[in-house]
């Protein structure tokens, strides 16, 4: 009876990891990387062991001796050639660190249903706040530019020279069509009307 | 929404991550520092077993030591990669029905919901182009509608259409599967406007 239940309390805990995953940006491009660095090295160090255990060198490099010329460091390293290594190595680290360490988000809402788990682009929230705030003047389809950031959704209303534009009106709908959107997290609209005026032909 | 083990990932960066930024910094600072140069100096006399003036037991021992060292990592790198991707299911639902004491099995197959899904969501008028997957989440099935609307168009309503229709597909399944709605941007038709408001 557990697929009744699930059914019944509705999908709570798969939305939120679903939703939680569909807003933040999946590592695997570094991951993919870090652990091709790591199969590398591994295969290097396996490599380097087999030769010692078969008494073996390649091309007159024996591993003992790269061991010992690195524990006798920094006599007998060229240091230009050791600091450059070390700092590629070093900065690669960090930038690995940093892709698993920082939360790196998408630029998308989610937007709540009472039967979906729904994720909007960012871009299409900035283009609906656009044709809300156009529906509400009389301006063509390219006089309305919408930004949508975290918290805040701008238009910018860019009318031909000498048309007055209901700037209060395109407001006012914006903020109607995000208050029907109802954003997570919510967003502030804002309309500005470009003062500049364009020159249409 | 593919089942990745994000968890993993990100430890795996992590320490990768630690482990090449403390090597870096500890060349440079070995190859620049003085005092750092003596530490160095203090603990390298702990690898004289793998060096070249080991006696040749005390060297086969330290070397299989990395051998093994060597394979464990290589295999954990392994893990690691083959924990990313996967998770996309042909099946939806799977019900034998032993309850009403009836042979046999009911099996509803990805490709059925993607059709009855693509050909009524597709017939929207706000919607350019969509994809319609399925997923194994937490071990369960999961629905990944992702649709392209054309410029313009009004998310909310868009899901609310969406919704009518999963609506009644949960009617002919007979089960609430759960549905992730992916408004995405960009796409074919998209830069179109949607003709009437």
């Amino acid at each position: 009876m557990s697929a009744a239940e699930g059914t019944t309390h509705g999908h709570a805990s798969v939305y939120r990891r679903v939703l939680r995953r569909e807003t933040h940006v999946s590592r695997s491009g570094a991951v993919v990387v870090a652990m091709l660095l790591t199969l590398v090295t591994a295969a290097a160090v396996v490599f380097a062991a087999v030769l010692v255990l078969l008494d073996q060198n390649v091309l007159g490099v024996e591993p003992r001796a790269v061991v010992d010329a690195a524990a006798r460091a920094p006599r007998g390293l060229e240091t230009t050639v050791v600091v450059g290594i070390g700092a590629i190595v070093a900065i690669v680290g960090l930038v690995l660190l940093l892709q698993g360490v920082l939360p790196q988000r998408r630029p998308r809402h989610t937007m709540p249903s009472r039967r979906l788990a729904v994720v909007v682009d960012d871009e299409v929230l900035a283009s609906a706040a656009a044709r809300a705030a156009r529906s509400a003047t009389r301006l063509g389809p390219d006089a309305a530019v919408g930004t949508v950031g975290r918290r805040t959704v701008d238009v910018v209303l860019r009318p031909a020279a000498g048309v007055d534009v209901p700037a209060v009106a395109a407001s006012d709908a914006v903020t109607a069509e995000f208050a029907e959107i109802d954003a997570k997290p919510s967003l502030a609209a804002r309309v500005r009307v470009q003062p500049t005026g364009r020159v249409d032909g | 929404m593919n089942a990745t083990n994000r968890a993993l990932g990100r430890a795996a960066l992590v320490v990768v991550g630690l482990v090449l930024l403390v090597l870096g910094v500890a060349a440079v600072l070995v190859q620049t520092v003085p005092w750092a140069a003596s530490l160095w100096q203090d603990l390298a006399r702990g690898l004289g077993d793998l060096g070249a003036d080991a006696s040749r037991e005390d060297s086969v021992t330290a070397w299989t030591w990395v051998l093994g060292g060597g394979v464990l990592l290589g295999v954990l790198a392994l893990v690691v990669l083959s924990s990313l991707g996967g998770g996309r299911v042909g099946t939806v639902v799977e019900d034998d029905g032993s309850a009403e004491g009836v042979a046999g099995t009911v099996r509803i197959d990805a490709a059925a919901v993607q059709h009855a899904l693509s050909s009524a969501i597709g017939a929207l008028p706000s919607v350019a182009s969509l994809a319609v997957d399925v997923y194994r989440v937490r071990g369960a099935r999961a629905v990944r509608i992702r649709v392209r609307p054309r410029r313009g168009a009004s998310p909310r309503a868009l899901t609310r259409s969406v919704e009518e229709v999963v609506t009644d597909l949960d009617a002919l399944l007979g089960e609430r599967l759960p549905v992730l709605l992916e408004i995405a941007r960009g796409g074919s038709g998209s830069g179109r406007e949607d003709r009437v408001h």
